[in-house]
């Protein structure tokens, strides 16, 4: 059974319909701001070979906006006990919103939802 | 255990041609009239069926039988059916274009309209949901569900793509969180198998895996 992180997603509709996307993290280890990413993009390390050194890491790409730079490393921090929640609790899937989201002005919201995932093969970190 | 959830597959739904020639060859509508061949004649309106929009040109061959007679697609139009009958006015007649003095009927057949994978055999895809990394947005018609099978030769992971008509239409993001909603679903209910239900009754033309 797979466990996931749900995610608000950018531009969904606003009459009931879902609006959230997920990542998979049943065989996350770890989790930091991508480099050279405006802390606009979070990467989840997963146990799972890409080749002989790279491991599989799904790429949680926040929208920001002109600017902005919405994801913190105490971000990073919850995001971490999220992982081990979702593990945890096998079928929960939690929601993870950015610290920033619950102060932001409304029109602002959207640089606090995702508006993209990217899967890449990188080698983990020491 | 594995998870699955249903993604529904259209069964000849309404949708566009494919802009080229149409397979069947034409009867008279009612009254028969006279072939002439020639060059084609651009520009005739595709009229009757269940959709709108489609433009032909008709040309006639030497021989000047009905099976001589050619509608090739310009405008792809949108909302047709296999098994539609749809007519040409009575056209052409110009110097050296192709005539035919009443009006002509086509039958739809599967090959004239864009492919989709549904039939009344094949009316779902399912997915198991355990090994999805996450649904990518990709376009207003098209998402992909990315997985964590890493294809060494490919350099990228296998992923499922999801391709729904343009008509009826829905979003990009929209597109993605419906899938990823049914994906949850899945993961928080064993053997539920739900089935993915689309915003504004986007309909799946097709679904595959590479």
């Amino acid at each position: 059974m797979a466990n996931f992180i749900r995610v608000p997603l950018r531009g969904t509709t606003s009459n009931g319909s879902p609006r959230y996307g997920l990542v998979n993290v049943s065989d996350a280890y770890d989790a930091e701001i991508s480099p050279a990413s405006s802390n606009e993009h979070i990467r989840i390390y997963s146990t799972i070979p890409a080749d002989t050194t790279d491991v599989i890491v799904n790429i949680i790409e926040y929208y920001g906006g002109p600017g902005n730079a919405p994801v913190t490393a105490q971000d990073i921090v919850n995001l971490k006990d999220l992982i081990v929640k979702a593990n945890q609790e096998p079928g929960s899937n939690p929601i993870f919103e950015l610290v920033g989201a619950a102060v932001a002005a409304p029109a602002d919201l959207e640089d606090y939802e995702v508006d993209d995932f990217v899967q890449s093969s990188i080698t983990p970190p020491l | 255990m594995a998870n699955y959830m249903k993604i529904p597959l259209a069964v000849n739904p309404p949708r566009s041609f494919k802009t080229q020639a149409m397979a069947n060859a034409p009867t008279w509508t009612s009254a028969t009239g006279a072939l002439t061949s020639g060059t084609g004649v651009t520009g005739q309106a595709v009229i009757g069926g269940s959709g709108s929009g489609a433009v032909a040109t008709i040309a006639i061959a030497v021989g000047a039988t009905l099976a001589d007679v050619t509608a090739t697609i310009t405008t792809a139009g949108e909302g047709y059916k296999v098994g539609d009958r749809v007519d040409f006015a009575a056209g052409g007649g110009g110097v050296g274009e192709s005539e035919w003095t009443d009006s002509l009927s086509f039958i739809i057949a599967a090959a004239d309209l864009i492919a989709v994978e549904g039939s009344a055999l094949n009316s779902y895809q399912l997915i198991p949901v355990d090994n999805i990394a996450f649904v990518k947005p990709v376009s207003a018609t098209s998402a992909e569900l990315i997985t964590m099978n890493w294809d060494a030769t490919a350099g990228r992971a296998l992923k499922w793509t999801v391709t729904v008509d343009d008509v009826p239409a829905t979003t990009e993001p929209q597109l993605a969180a419906d899938l990823a909603e049914a994906i949850n679903q899945a993961s928080q209910a064993d053997n539920s198998v739900p089935e993915v239900i689309f915003t504004a009754g986007a309909e799946v033309i097709d679904v595959d895996y590479s």
